[in-house]
């Protein structure tokens, strides 16, 4: 009998109502390097069960559904499993959240989430990795100062009482990109962090060569000014995240939970919207996305959703519970994000003053308040005559005050868990000195 | 009551001790970090409860090994059949896929013969409690933040307890440690005319249950700070004199000159604060300290997740910059001592040099003397988020919210938002006051750039300066 048949056998002799046990197997490979030197190998073997608990209880005749989770190492004794779940199904029984169902078995519609990391030997695809990052580090002035890559794989098995039983391999590779350039003043660096699932991908020599480029420009950049009533073009990981606050803003677990403002029917944007409306889809597989699963941590099986369309939150999104909270069907919880392109080209912005701001030491986005900002590490102000690089500046603004009016550009991106427009304008910016 | 050590390690470590003593044939140096930290999440809100497994949770071992140049790593949880465990460990230290990479050259770690047991105690255990009576308190708490608000509309009570043990095995040291922390917080998210907003307070401690009791104090304060919220309104962008409270002052101290003197930033070249040691950074009235051994916080410990025991670390005395703080891989590459400052965030990563409770030491001037002398500015109280900076030595820390100050008085008016960005030494250099108070706080987690989550606490005193806000 496997550990896993096993614990399977204490959950229902404990007299677990419902349960869910996901198997995980975890291998990585790791190198660090500082400059092009490797300075350290790592490698990762390890095993672990995550299992949560359900418990049906009734209560003063109130109808309550109960959970506990816990994650046993994969060499855990069938005694200490015992102990510890005789724990988590007591502890469930005073968890009194309304009864939600559980998800049941389903066949994915979806094609398998393909990466070459399942397969084979991890540290085979190190070598190309390193090429890649390290190509356009041909300069004198400046180069890659570290870089830390992750080659991870993750073998899982869902189970759950209910008959679900999921296997997925999947993998993953992140990669940690600092650069730095001598400057007249100081040097100067910049941070980057990126993930893929393919190992073959353009997007590692894309990010080394643009990150090597915008240090080369911070090596350049002045103190910024105070500017007022100035387009700020935003890029790279800013326009995630706004664009993820609209995912949070039309969760299913946030709108129950009343910090959400999502209406169904109603223009998130508000009603006399000037610039773009966004369009929003939640697609499981994005291809090149470490965030593509077919299936959710509940076992939904997942599809493409469309969220937003023209501004109009048409549906909430999220898992079995906090869905049937709602009485909305499940989406499950899905990663990755398309925002669709607007009509205007990035080019044309660039022909008049703006602020085009490349990167943020961290840029902030409050999911919940809508205040986003940050300091600027790098940016390039166009005055209508000449372009100078910025830094030291800060951005600070609330969405809600200014979502009425932002375009977003025809060029696209792919990048992490996002497909979408490239750069994102706001005509009004106003930039602290 | 005494924090017990792991029945699972003591259980393992006569193998574990065996196999580093023959790998230990082949390679000069080998050592094995063993954990096993566990703990409980709860969560009460005003829709739901949870109770999970706390995020630091962890059970494995990492075997470190001198492969002939540098240092390789192997990561692993399953200690029942150690053979095929140690032929991994071997094949990791052979492997170099790189044809065109060089190696790191290092020295071998050479460790001074160090035997201890440690094991801390705690008042009120919290394992010992029924999960019923921790969610029955935490709901009664819920009820009471709730009601001190008609603009309330959900009050979030969290409580995190976790009990840590760690082994650490070489040729030269045998150390064991066990101890427990606990942190929790209280939100307070109200609506109101200008949108959602919410009040936030942690609480933290090596401690069990009894850092319940600060939960329930927080309430009070936590809703009223989602009150003001809710009625403040933006800044206009400037420089100002301002006041930091011990959240803040605490904030800036690790961002500053936290991660700004990691050594193992000084290896890669990174920090500016490299060429600084023995010069002045920031105003004579300024004292700052990093360490294990310096407080008593959710980040003290007998020795580090490389063995090396935990220290009190002078960074800043008198303005000047005395020392950094180092792992054990880093010091050894820069000739220096190890500060005991090698954390991992668990036995699956890779350990970096990290902060432990740092902190700004205390003044002499007060609160009030510090409002009396402001003619525009504003006192910034909490934060919510910090970036480094240490090549450049820029900073960004955004507090929660700032209060009004002019002609000496708090006007009553908030700003929120606040982000403070700027020049750290100008900022350092400006603090011309500093308060006796002094509190730490360590209820989050800090990373390494964008990852490597690790537990630390900070704080301090009031401190009034001249900073950039936005």
């Amino acid at each position: 009998m496997t550990k896993r048949d096993r614990l399977i056998k204490i959950l229902i002799e404990l007299g677990v109502d419902d349960w869910m046990i996901k198997e995980e197997s975890l291998s990585s490979r790791e190198y660090f390097f500082i400059r092009k030197d490797l300075d350290m190998n790592r490698a990762k073997d390890i095993s672990r069960f995550d299992i949560t608990l359900f418990r049906l209880f009734e209560e003063e005749g109130k109808v309550y559904r109960g959970s506990a989770g816990i994650t046993l190492p994969g060499d855990v004794s069938d005694e200490e499993a015992v102990q510890r779940l005789e724990k988590a199904w007591f502890a469930a029984s005073f968890v009194k959240n309304p009864p939600y169902p559980m998800a049941e078995p389903e066949e994915s519609q979806l094609p398998p989430v393909e990466s070459p990391l399942t397969e084979g030997e991890l540290s085979r695809f190190a070598g190309e990795i390193y090429e890649k990052l390290y190509s356009s580090d041909t300069r004198t002035e400046g180069g890659v100062n570290s870089s830390e890559i992750f080659l991870n794989r993750r073998e899982y098995r869902l189970i759950t009482s209910r008959g679900i039983d999921i296997e997925e391999k999947l993998g993953s590779g992140v990669i940690e990109l600092i650069c730095d350039w001598k400057g007249k003043k100081a040097d100067v660096e910049i941070y980057n962090m990126f993930s893929f699932s393919d190992p073959h991908t353009d997007t590692i020599e894309e990010e080394s060569r643009e990150q090597l480029e915008n240090c080369r420009l911070r090596s350049q950049a002045v103190k910024a000014p105070e500017l007022r009533d100035i387009p700020i073009i935003l890029t790279g990981e800013a326009v995630r995240e706004i664009a993820d606050f609209y995912r949070l803003q039309s969760s299913a677990k946030q709108v129950y939970e009343k910090t959400a403002r999502g209406v169904v029917g109603e223009v998130f944007q508000g009603n006399d919207v000037k610039g773009d409306r966004i369009t929003i889809f939640l697609d499981p597989v994005l291809p090149g996305s470490s965030g593509s699963r077919r299936y959710d941590d509940d076992g939904t099986a997942l599809r493409k959703q469309e969220i937003y369309k023209e501004g109009t939150l048409l549906r909430y999104h999220g898992n079995i519970q906090y869905s049937h909270y709602l009485g909305v069907p499940p989406t499950g919880m899905i990663k990755n994000l398309v925002l669709e392109p607007g009509s205007a080209s990035v080019e044309e912005w660039r022909r008049s003053p703006h602020v085009e701001i490349r990167s943020f030491s961290a840029f902030q986005m409050d999911g919940m308040t809508g205040d986003f900002g940050g300091e600027i590490r790098l940016a390039l102000w166009y005055d209508g005559e000449k372009t100078v690089p910025l830094t030291g500046a800060s951005l600070s603004a609330c969405l809600f005050d200014v979502q009425k009016e932002f375009y977003l550009s025809r060029e696209t991106t792919r990048r992490e868990h996002y497909d979408g427009p490239a750069y994102l304008m706001f005509p009004k910016g106003h930039l602290a000195g | 009551m005494n924090v017990s050590f792991s029945p699972y390690l003591k259980e393992k470590k006569a193998s574990l001790k065996e196999m580093v003593s023959r790998l230990s044939r082949d390679y000069a140096y080998v050592s094995l970090l063993g954990t096993d930290v566990s703990g409980t999440a709860y969560m009460v809100t005003r829709t739901g409860t949870s109770v999970s497994d706390s995020f630091w949770a962890e059970r494995g071992f990492v075997c470190r090994i001198y492969n002939g140049t540098s240092y390789s790593e192997y990561s692993f949880n399953g200690a029942e059949d150690l053979k095929e465990t140690e032929k991994a460990i071997r094949r990791t230290a052979e492997e170099n896929p790189f044809k065109d990479s060089g190696r790191k050259k290092y020295p071998v770690l050479d460790e001074e013969e160090i035997t201890r047991s440690f094991s801390d105690s705690i008042e009120e255990n919290p394992e010992e409690i029924s999960p019923r009576d921790i969610i029955a308190l935490m709901t009664e708490y819920r009820d009471e933040g709730i009601a001190l608000s008609d603009q309330i509309i959900d009050m979030r009570i969290r409580y995190e307890h976790v009990k840590t043990s760690k082994l650490f095995l070489s040729s030269r040291r045998d150390l064991e440690q066990s101890y427990l922390w606990s942190n929790g917080f209280a939100v307070a998210i109200g609506k109101g005319g200008k949108g959602i907003q919410y009040g936030f307070r942690p609480s933290s401690g090596l401690a069990g249950y009894e850092i319940m009791k600060e939960i329930r104090a927080t309430l009070p304060v936590t809703v009223r700070e989602m009150e003001d919220l809710l009625k403040a309104d933006r800044l206009i962008p400037g420089e100002y004199d301002i006041i930091c409270n011990p959240s803040m002052s605490g904030l800036i101290a690790h961002e500053a000159f936290g991660h700004g003197v990691e050594m193992d930033m000084f290896v890669k070249d990174r920090a500016l604060a490299k060429d600084y040691m023995g010069k002045p950074v920031a105003s004579p009235q300024v004292e700052m300290h990093d360490g294990a051994a310096a407080e008593r916080e959710v980040s003290s410990y007998l020795f580090d997740d490389e063995g090396t025991l935990g220290t009190d670390t002078c960074i800043i005395e008198g303005g000047i910059l005395k020392s950094g703080i180092a792992d054990n891989l880093s010091a050894l590459l820069l000739n220096r001592k190890p500060t005991g400052n090698g954390k991992r965030q668990s036995f699956e990563r890779k350990a970096y040099t990290r902060m432990t409770n740092t902190f700004f030491s205390p003044g002499t001037d007060s609160l009030e003397d510090m409002i009396g002398a402001i003619k525009k500015g504003y006192l910034l109280e909490n934060f919510s988020s910090g970036m480094e900076d240490p090549k450049n030595w820029g900073i960004q820390c955004v507090s929660v919210l700032g209060r009004e100050i002019i002609d000496g008085k708090l006007t009553g008016r908030i700003v929120a938002p606040v982000y403070l960005t700027g020049y750290v030494p100008d900022l350092l250099q400006a603090i011309d006051m500093v308060s006796p108070d002094f509190e730490l706080s360590g209820s989050g987690a800090c990373g390494k750039g964008h990852k490597e989550m690790v537990k630390t606490s900070t704080g301090g005193p009031y401190i009034k300066t001249k900073g950039r806000l936005a």
